[in-house]
């Protein structure tokens, strides 16, 4: 037990300081998971057809191949291209494009909830389509994303450990380093595992209370 | 007589390979009320839909304030003089009933908030629900709601208000409350289209009736004739089923 305060000692403050590296990481990720998401969903409802193909082949192929594989894609792969990319700014494109294609499917979906009675009554009044969606329709689709959007955050965070492959100093790489310099993987990855508890399950809380409050409504 | 203010010559709407409306020709004039009444199916609903433009007709054309919008693409300007009540009220429920009532003239019209809420009030309060302003829609029962829809249309000053079965979702003890208020503005000179189900009302309220069936109009006049002499065979059928259903 003394043993292990020890190595809290040594080794959580250094672990710790990944968690601010992992939350930037998923900040700046999901804010470019919003934008691109938001213009993939207004790109396929759009009614044009050559842009709602191109996002609809940007959606289906993000989710279909391996997050990992794009991570190494962009960040290896495109050096072919003479694009040298930094490691976090890698990282951050690769889980903006991720989470695009998997918020444009929230978002689509939380618009398409919203009773169509609402859009025809906004544009009843003379309102235009993008005053209806701006003031009628993601306002109420908003509340109805809530939940998913919340649970997206979470993998998010998650998925971020990805980037200890391309040598991000986040709570991963940090714990593997720390691993491996100390040879107790189970005290260290364990330091990991409260870091992350401590940031996701406060969030799944809030996404259960939630929906159920959405449930009993 | 007054100017006709709407003018439908041979409208037509398919939805895919199904004919809903075959060519109806009808003109409401200023001030005028027009009640269509007709089974379910018959076209009513739609053809309310087609001039506001929520759906697009596909023959025929139709002239609104001397201009044929079966070309314009301006909609919204159409839409601002032709106010619609639906069914379902269709209230923003993350408004209040005065924040409904102002969201258009605000955001549409560019009227001043204190403006448009006063006018606001005004209306609400034209509607007995003043005391609601600020209550939610879902805190409100469908008759106060209905009346909400109402008022949040009028605030637009339109010039034609098509009223689409607004009675229908509403339990029968709240119906009373909505129709004195269509009653009210019919009395004003409202000009006002309105499908319904509610014969009775139709025929103290109606300047005339118009009966639908098979997307057609099958007969028109005033609601004496309509409902005490009726002609076609058709109409003669329908009155039997629904005034027996009444009672």
């Amino acid at each position: 037990m003394n043993d292990y305060l020890q190595l809290l000692q040594s080794y959580f403050p250094y672990i710790a300081k990944g968690a601010v590296v992992t939350l930037e990481l998923t900040v700046l990720a999901l804010l470019g998971s919003v934008v691109i998401g938001l213009s993939a969903t207004f790109a396929k409802m759009s009614g044009l057809r050559i842009v709602g193909y191109i996002a609809g082949i940007y959606i289906e192929l993000t989710r279909a191949t391996p997050a990992l594989l794009q991570l190494f894609i962009i960040y290896f792969g495109l050096t072919s291209f003479g694009i040298r990319l930094d490691p976090f700014t890698a990282a951050v494109i690769t889980l903006s494009l991720v989470g695009g294609a998997y918020a444009a499917e929230i978002f689509r979906a939380g618009i398409e909830a919203v009773d169509r009675g609402q859009f025809e009554a906004a544009r009843s009044l003379g309102m235009s389509t993008p005053l209806a969606m701006r003031r009628i329709i993601l306002p109420q689709a908003g509340v109805i994303i809530l939940p998913p959007f919340t649970n997206f955050i979470i993998s998010m965070i998650k998925d971020t450990s990805l980037a200890l492959t391309i040598s991000v100093p986040e709570i991963m790489y940090r714990s593997y380093d720390a691993s491996s310099q100390s040879y107790r993987s189970m005290a260290v990855y364990s330091m990991a595992a409260i870091l992350y508890l401590a940031i996701c399950l406060p969030l799944s809380r809030f996404a259960k209370s939630l929906e159920r409050r959405r449930a009993a409504q | 007589m007054s100017a006709p203010i709407l003018h439908l010559d041979g409208l037509q709407m398919a939805f895919g390979a199904v004919q809903v409306l075959r060519g109806v020709d009808l003109t409401v004039r200023e001030g005028e009320s027009v009640a269509i009444i007709g089974p379910s199916g018959s076209g009513k609903s739609t053809l309310l839909r087609c001039l506001n433009r929520l759906e697009t007709p596909t023959g025929g054309t139709v002239t609104f304030e001397g201009k044929a919008i079966t070309e314009t693409s301006d909609f919204n300007r159409l839409r601002m003089r032709m106010g619609m009540v639906f069914q379902h009220f269709n209230l923003f429920p993350h408004m209040t009933a005065l924040g409904n009532v102002i969201e258009a003239p605000i955001h549409v019209l560019k009227q001043r908030r204190d403006e448009a809420e006063a006018r606001g009030r005004d209306l609400l309060g034209k509607v007995g629900l003043l005391e609601k302003a600020d209550a939610y829609p879902r805190q409100l029962s469908g008759g106060q709601k209905q009346r909400v829809a109402i008022a949040r249309c009028m605030a637009m000053n339109p010039r034609l208000l098509l009223l689409d079965e607004i009675t229908s979702a509403l339990d029968p003890e709240l119906v009373g409350e909505v129709l004195d208020v269509v009653r009210d503005l019919a009395r004003q000179g409202m000009t006002m289209m309105l499908v319904t189900h509610e014969m009775r009302f139709a025929r103290e309220v109606a300047d005339r009736v118009v009966f639908m069936d098979g997307g057609v109009v099958v007969e028109a006049g005033p609601p004496e004739e309509i409902f005490t002499q009726p002609k076609s065979p058709r109409l003669r059928k329908f009155l039997t089923a629904v005034l027996e259903q009444v009672g």
